[in-house]
């Protein structure tokens, strides 16, 4: 049976839900600017926040840290928290690095590259090892878990060839690797450098 | 020309580097081919390698030339052609770009344009028009004087000329009962004009796009120049945003963008090229029955709208780069991400293990109980099975009618509806179509409307809510378009 409550903006929240919703989802991109006063209520009475980032062209929900202070019980944690490794970490940076490299040359709105383009610069944070072939394949390993979370998107597979399977760079990578981020990636790293200074 | 210009002309130009490939005659019958005589702008990169292939095939040219390197003199004609493309994408000879999906595309950069225009102009033609040419000169020139004065006085003699020659000939024509025509010599060469000017406007289109693409670029570049102020950026954007519609090339194409949107020129100029086109088998004059020009409007539509489209995505791009907030979140990630490198590289002997981690948040969990299916007890579906007694298994013919003539639709009514409203319209919409016609049959009715537009392509669905009133109920349904397929 249809519920005739069911929200005007329904299918924008579980969109949301899914995962990040872009300005190429025309449908559901119209429908989020139009409801984003109500979805944000919506979302702010269960401790979720809407965020919004036009100029880049997505959405997503996002769950802010439980405030210890404030005495209330702390909420749950919904949204997922992934694990990177330090393979998976350079390889956000590149691809970070990728993407506003790409704003700046003006071809195009969204980037996509190969295997092999992405691998050839993320080898350079690895020593030449004898064993080339095995870096590059394990190299498979934080492409992978990006795709996971959304980072990188395969939009092209060529069977014959591994190297020229393609991916976006999707946009949402702004967001998860913020400013704020690379702060807490270059203070680690910088703890694993020199642990002595500290 | 100084021999020092020509020297750099010479190392420089895409044009000239073309024309001296020892492989230019293959190249270009090739283009010529796959782009021009299908009227083709751009082409799926997987697609013109098979075309490719082939063509390599059928002329059984042979890799002389050195563009593709000699080990590959082994390689089967796929792999050949894939080279050729790949290099003449990277010589600028094509361009070469994904589209939304990520597919790479291919079209016929400018300069390629260029060339393929000039050796056209170098095929003897049938034969050479010079009257026609002239009066064009003639006529502009006296365009150009008469609409550039600005004094009213003189404009109004000039026009009491007109008048005054425009009488004589009525005159002259109820005198005598006859009308000077041209004679198929002057047709023929007219429509060879026609023509010839319709090609150059459309290759034209390119360049108007790469000068746009060049002015955003620019800005692009100034704009990751590290201490360029921001005052001066934004002045500089802004101008620039005026110069892609302001300078001579923008404003000419946006009006001319604009005559062509306009429905009325539209309707005209389709009759005055289907007029052309009876003129021409009425007099038979032979046009090796070439359509171009039925097609043109299309063709333009098609050039013109890339270049929008083009447009609109760079301003798109240029203000998400320029928003103050990016900028400096911008310039400040650069220098975390080179501070990182620098770590990164400091550390390649000693690389963090597994206790280095970065945590991310990412989508929501959601894992509801009753959705998790294994993997192994997935079921295929049964066969459907009716329950004793329920119903039996005699199936008359009037049981089936009950429940499939709700959905007897007539299709063709329909059809015939669409192309009624067609005839004096440019387009109709569904909703027009049911405030004309009403439905009957109800949804169904609606369903089938919607299923003849999405099986044409001449017919449009929008995303546009666009309410259809049924009976009392509204129905909120996409804008559906049926369009003419003959424009």
């Amino acid at each position: 049976m249809a519920n005739n409550n069911i929200s005007p903006f329904a299918h924008v929240f579980l969109k949301l839900m899914q995962g990040p919703v872009y300005e190429e989802d025309k449908a559901y991109w119209k429908d989020l600017l139009g409801w984003q006063t109500e979805l944000s209520k919506y979302l702010n009475q269960v401790g979720l926040q809407l965020i919004i980032n036009e100029s880049d062209g997505f959405a997503r929900i996002q769950q802010p840290e439980a405030d210890d202070s404030s005495g209330d019980k702390p909420l749950p944690r919904l949204m997922r928290k992934t694990r990177l490794t330090y393979e998976a970490t350079l390889l956000c940076i590149v691809l970070r690095e990728a993407l506003d490299e790409f704003d700046i040359q003006g071809n195009g709105t969204r980037l996509f590259m190969t295997q092999k383009e992405i691998k050839e610069r993320l080898t350079l944070f690895f020593k030449e090892r004898n064993n080339k072939s095995k870096l590059l394949k394990d190299l498979n390993k934080p492409i992978n878990s990006l795709l996971n979370i959304g980072i990188l998107k395969a939009t092209r597979e060529d069977a014959a060839n591994k190297e020229l399977h393609q991916y976006e760079v999707k946009r949402v990578i702004k967001a998860l690797v913020n400013n704020e981020k690379l702060e807490e990636i270059k203070s680690k790293l910088k703890l694993h450098v020199n642990p002595v200074q500290q | 020309m100084t021999y020092d210009q020509l020297c750099n002309l010479y190392a420089q130009s895409v044009t000239l580097k073309i024309l001296r490939a020892r492989s230019a005659p293959m190249m270009l019958s090739f283009f010529h081919q796959t782009f021009k005589e299908k009227n083709h702008t751009t082409v799926p990169n997987v697609e013109l390698v098979t075309r490719l292939s082939d063509y390599l095939v059928i002329t059984g040219y042979r890799a002389t030339d050195d563009e593709i390197d000699a080990t590959g003199l082994l390689d089967n004609e796929d792999e050949r052609a894939r080279k050729y493309i790949e290099q003449w994408s990277n010589k600028g000879f094509l361009r070469k770009y994904p589209d939304d999906d990520g597919n790479d595309i291919h079209e016929l950069s400018s300069d390629m344009e260029k060339v393929m225009h000039w050796v056209s102009t170098l095929q003897k033609r049938e034969f050479v028009g010079t009257e026609s040419r002239f009066k064009d000169i003639f006529s502009k020139l006296k365009e150009l004087v008469d609409q550039s004065n600005k004094d009213p006085k003189q404009r109004i003699q000039e026009l009491e000329r007109k008048k005054f020659e425009i009488e004589q000939e009525i005159k002259s024509i109820t005198l005598s009962g006859k009308v000077q025509v041209f004679d198929d010599t002057q047709i023929k060469e007219r429509c060879y004009d026609v023509n010839r000017m319709s090609r150059e406007l459309l290759s034209d289109f390119k360049e108007v796009e790469q000068n746009f693409e060049q002015i955003t670029q620019e800005i692009y570049r100034k704009q990751s120049e590290r201490d360029i102020a921001k005052g001066t950026l934004l002045a500089y954007t802004l101008d620039s945003f005026e110069a892609l519609r302001q300078k001579d090339q923008g404003k000419s194409f946006y009006s001319f963008w604009q005559f062509l949107m306009d429905e009325n020129k539209q309707e005209e100029m389709r009759t005055l090229i289907e007029q052309l086109y009876a003129l021409l088998e009425d007099r038979n004059i032979e046009y090796k029955n070439d359509r171009f020009l039925k097609k043109l409007k299309q063709f333009l539509h098609a050039s013109g709208k890339k270049v929008i489209d083009a447009n609109k995505k760079l301003s798109d791009k240029l203000s998400r780069v320029l928003s103050e907030k990016n900028l400096t979140d911008h310039r400040k990630a650069m220098e975390l991400i080179n501070d990182i490198r620098q770590l990164a590289f400091q550390t390649l002997d000693n690389i963090p293990g597994e206790e280095f981690y970065i945590e991310i948040e990412s989508d929501p969990e959601i894992d509801m109980l009753d959705r998790w299916e294994m993997a192994e007890d997935k079921k295929t579906h049964p066969d459907v099975e009716f329950p004793d007694g329920l119903g039996g298994n005699d199936f008359s013919a009037s049981d089936l009618d009950a429940l499939f003539n709700h959905f007897n639709i007539d299709r063709t009514l329909l059809e015939d509806r669409i192309n009624t409203q067609l005839q004096n319209k440019k387009q109709v919409s569904l909703k027009e179509l049911v405030d004309i016609y009403g439905a009957e049959k109800g949804l169904t009715e609606l369903i089938t409307y919607f299923s003849i537009a999405s099986q044409s392509s001449s017919h449009i669905i929008l995303e546009t809510p666009d309410p259809v009133s049924l009976g009392e109920r509204i129905i909120n349904m996409p804008m559906v378009l049926f369009t003419n397929s003959q424009n």
